[in-house]
């Protein structure tokens, strides 16, 4: 699986506008309703499933990253979004750094476990030399998917 | 250098999700040795979340294995985790 497989390149953010973790998990619902991928009505219990999540255990795993996910009946594939944010966001992340790189990963309710090989494609494009600085670095979507593009085939080999 | 491992308990099509691996990552930095966890043919070092993420989409069975001075406690500790972590889920 590759970043480009389900993150939807109109979810792709390049600066967010809101510092807080719920703020930001809206706008990254809004942009997956704006691609077509979930319905508006949709949006509200997304954004409380993706809190719920949280409210477990942040998602912001240290080093500026953050991976929030969760399963709803409304989302038909996998599919995610990302956010870059310069300044920083208040994400309550382990190692209590401000989050700069967001992942959105949404999978269909009653399916089990796609979101799992996703987070492992994000880490296998994470561990690669500079792609964590290049990302939290850029606000320029163009470059983001081009990073996506080129760590995506880094990691799994060209298609 | 004091090396351990142990097998952790779990179904060997559960997968590992994110949360039990933040915690594990959380508690081994507590710790001197090093810590890997292994499954499907791939290796993890456990104070990299990164690289335990690497593992979300693996199956088969779990090793957890410590070498340094505070070994036998590390996987002890961290094996108890873990568990404990996995049956919450």
């Amino acid at each position: 699986m590759r970043l480009g497989d389900f993150i939807l390149e109109e979810a792709i953010i390049r600066e967010l506008k809101s510092d807080t973790k719920e703020g930001v998990l809206t706008e990254l619902v809004v942009s997956i309703v704006e691609s077509g991928c979930l319905e508006p009505d949709a949006a509200g219990s997304m954004v409380e499933a993706l809190m719920h999540r949280e409210a477990i255990g942040s998602t912001g795993i240290g080093h500026g990253v953050a991976i929030p996910h969760a399963k709803h009946s409304a989302v038909r594939r996998l599919i995610g979004g990302y956010g870059h944010s310069t300044r920083g966001v208040n994400y309550d992340a382990l190692d209590g750094q401000p989050v700069r790189s967001v992942f959105l990963i949404l999978w269909p309710d009653g399916v089990i476990g796609p979101h799992l090989e996703a987070i492992a494609q994000v880490s296998r494009v994470l561990k690669q030399e500079d792609v964590l600085d290049r990302l939290k670095a850029t606000s320029d979507k163009r470059e983001i998917v081009e990073l996506f593009d080129q760590a995506d085939k880094a990691a799994l080999g060209p298609s | 250098m004091t090396v351990r491992s142990t097998e952790i308990p779990v179904a060997k099509e559960e997968s590992l999700h994110l949360r039990p691996m933040q915690v594990l990552n959380e508690q081994a930095l507590v710790f001197e040795s090093k810590v890997t966890l292994s499954r499907g043919g791939k290796l993890a070092d456990v104070k990299s979340i990164l690289e335990l993420m690497l593992l979300a989409a693996e199956t088969g069975p779990l090793f957890l294995e410590a070498e340094g001075t505070d070994a036998d406690e590390a996987v002890q500790a961290l094996a108890d985790l873990l568990t404990r972590e996995l049956s919450k889920e």
